[in-house]
């Protein structure tokens, strides 16, 4: 599985196999394509419909939509756009379930973190400040999770081991950490 | 790693617990900032990993069965404009059988007058030739050859002919041919199509299809160029070059000549087509909406011809049915006027309006 790896080979084949699918209009030459990224479909679809065989589905109607749609847009990077296709399904997918208990969108995780300007010294240094001010009002797990893993590196398992929480507990604390203080510091910049 | 492009095996590795913790946070930390990464790792940490292969494995299946029905889907153009080609086909038929079945108790002829449009200068031609013969031989040959689809424009072309010959052999030879001048609000009453020629005879001569045709076949030996014209057809010029009949298709005029056909037109005068009152909107718009009502009134066929006031706010009032073939449809026909699109007087301010609503 060659498309696995690093190199930048792969990124070329994406363009390559893209171009001559629009040349020739040939499907199994973006089947081919679409086939060097189905995994990362599959997971991503895995990740938010959470059931194998609704994901299975789901992968053959994103290409389908690939195919409807790889004509009509510009694509940069056949993989990111591909992703961002997947999972803007995947949510539409949830979306228009009646029943949405199953999951919750509000769960997913904002990106990328809102980048500041860091030319300024002094504005650097207040929302450092600031940053902390917000810290300490985080719920305590969710404070010694974040603390643990931005600020000491250490990694999911080894948070865990060090505070006895779950894996999921710990992915959740920091997940829900880092929104609590990306709103918190929107807040005092609102209030500025 | 490139951004957008996902490391799985990397994953699989930290899914499994393979990495170093140094290598597991790097991965987690590069996770909080791609999004991708991260929902490929939320999802593979989904299932055990027997699962995943196995589902792989269909997709993939799935993807190559979906890439070899291309190979079918190719056909899908020649599909489509075969099935265009039929849905013109019957639409044409359908409004062929309309606009026969509104002029059904003038019973004319399919066909227009090229037969007898023919025959006459070729008669004529004869008979002068031989006009020293006996005249009533000439009369013989005039009437003998024509075929029984003949249009009667043409018949009374021919007797003319005869007549002028009779009068005065020595300057038949000057004269043209069936120059007979219909207008068309009169061809309409008989239904016959009429050929309009100047005196002179100088190209291009009309020729006046009163009803929808399909074909008009018109024949001259000396003129270059004919053109035909019909109510609901668009012009055609077309060129001659040699002495047979050719045959002319008409364009069918998609302002009038759709399924629900506008006909402000229709008997009370003959209006133009921008004296009418128009739907606002456009008349595409309108026989889009009332297809789309048409369609929900399943089953029963027919046709209600109905005409209508527009008040000053542009809604249709006044409604009447001037024809119908069932009361349903009737009562169909005038919902879907009563509630549908606004209307807009005709340039010179005329308000009533004729249409027709073919289910």
């Amino acid at each position: 599985m060659g498309w696995l790896s690093k190199s930048k080979k792969n990124v070329d084949d994406d363009d390559i196999l893209l171009r001559r699918y629009r040349e020739t209009g040939d499907l199994a030459v973006l089947a081919a394509l679409f086939d060097a990224h189905a995994e990362m479909v599959y997971y991503v679809c895995m990740r938010y419909l959470q059931d194998s065989e609704r994901s299975k589905d789901a992968v053959m109607q994103i290409f389908e939509e690939l195919i409807h749609k790889v004509n009509k847009q510009d694509i940069q990077k056949f993989a990111s756009w591909l992703y961002v296709l997947s999972r803007n399904h995947c949510l539409m997918q949830l979306r228009s379930e009646k029943n949405r208990q199953q999951i919750s969108i509000d769960e997913f995780v904002e990106f990328p973190l809102p980048v500041h300007p860091e030319d300024d010294v002094e504005e650097k240094e207040r929302q450092l400040s600031q940053l902390e001010r917000c810290m300490e009002r985080l719920p305590e797990k969710q404070k010694r999770s974040v603390d643990l893993f931005y600020l000491n590196e250490k990694c999911y398992k080894e948070i865990a081991e060090i505070t006895g929480y779950s894996m999921n507990e710990v992915k959740s604390y920091i997940q829900n950490g880092k929104r609590n203080l990306k709103l918190c510091m929107e807040g005092s910049d609102a209030k500025r | 790693m490139q951004k957008g492009k996902v490391d799985i095996e990397r994953i699989r590795r930290y899914v499994n617990g393979e990495l170093s913790p140094r290598e597991m946070y790097a991965l987690e930390r590069r996770a909080q900032q791609d999004p991708a990464l991260m929902d490929v790792i939320l999802g593979m940490e989904r299932e055990t990993q027997d699962v995943h292969a196995a589902n792989l494995v269909a997709i993939r299946k799935r993807i190559a069965a979906r890439a070899q029905r291309s190979g079918l889907r190719r056909l899908v153009p020649a599909q489509r404009w075969a099935i265009a080609a039929t849905v013109l086909v019957a639409f044409t038929v359908g409004t062929l059988w309309f606009t026969q079945w509104q002029t059904l108790e003038e019973n004319q002829p399919e066909i227009a007058s090229a037969p007898a449009g023919t025959e006459a200068p070729r008669t004529e031609e004869q008979a002068i030739a031989r006009k020293s013969d006996d005249q009533a031989e000439a009369d013989d040959t005039a009437t003998k050859p024509l075929p029984p689809s003949i249009a009667s424009a043409a018949k009374k072309a021919v007797p003319q002919t005869k007549r002028r010959l009779a009068a005065g052999p020595t300057t038949a030879p000057v004269e043209q041919p069936t120059a007979r001048d219909i207008p068309p609000t009169h061809a309409r009453d008989t239904s016959s199509p009429s050929v309009r020629t100047a005196a002179t005879l100088r190209p291009p001569i009309l020729v006046d299809t009163a009803e929808v045709r399909q074909t008009a076949h018109v024949l001259r030996d000396d003129t270059p160029e004919v053109r035909t014209r019909g109510m609901r057809q668009t012009a055609q010029t077309v060129s001659l070059t040699g002495p047979d009949s050719l045959p002319i298709a008409t364009q069918p005029d998609a302002r009038t000549h759709s399924e629900v056909a506008g006909m402000g037109y229709g008997n009370e005068s003959n209006l133009e087509i921008g004296d009418q009152p128009e739907p606002l909107g456009g008349w595409r718009v309108y026989s889009r909406y009332l297809k789309k009502g048409i369609r929900q009134t399943e089953g029963r066929k027919g046709a209600v011809t109905l005409t209508f006031t527009i008040d000053d706010e542009g809604s249709p009032i006044d409604i009447q049915i001037t024809h119908t073939t069932h009361p349903a449809l009737s009562k169909r026909a005038m919902e879907l006027v009563r509630e549908g699109p606004k209307w807009k007087p005709g340039k010179n301010g005329e308000r009533q309006a004729e249409l027709q609503v073919k289910f």
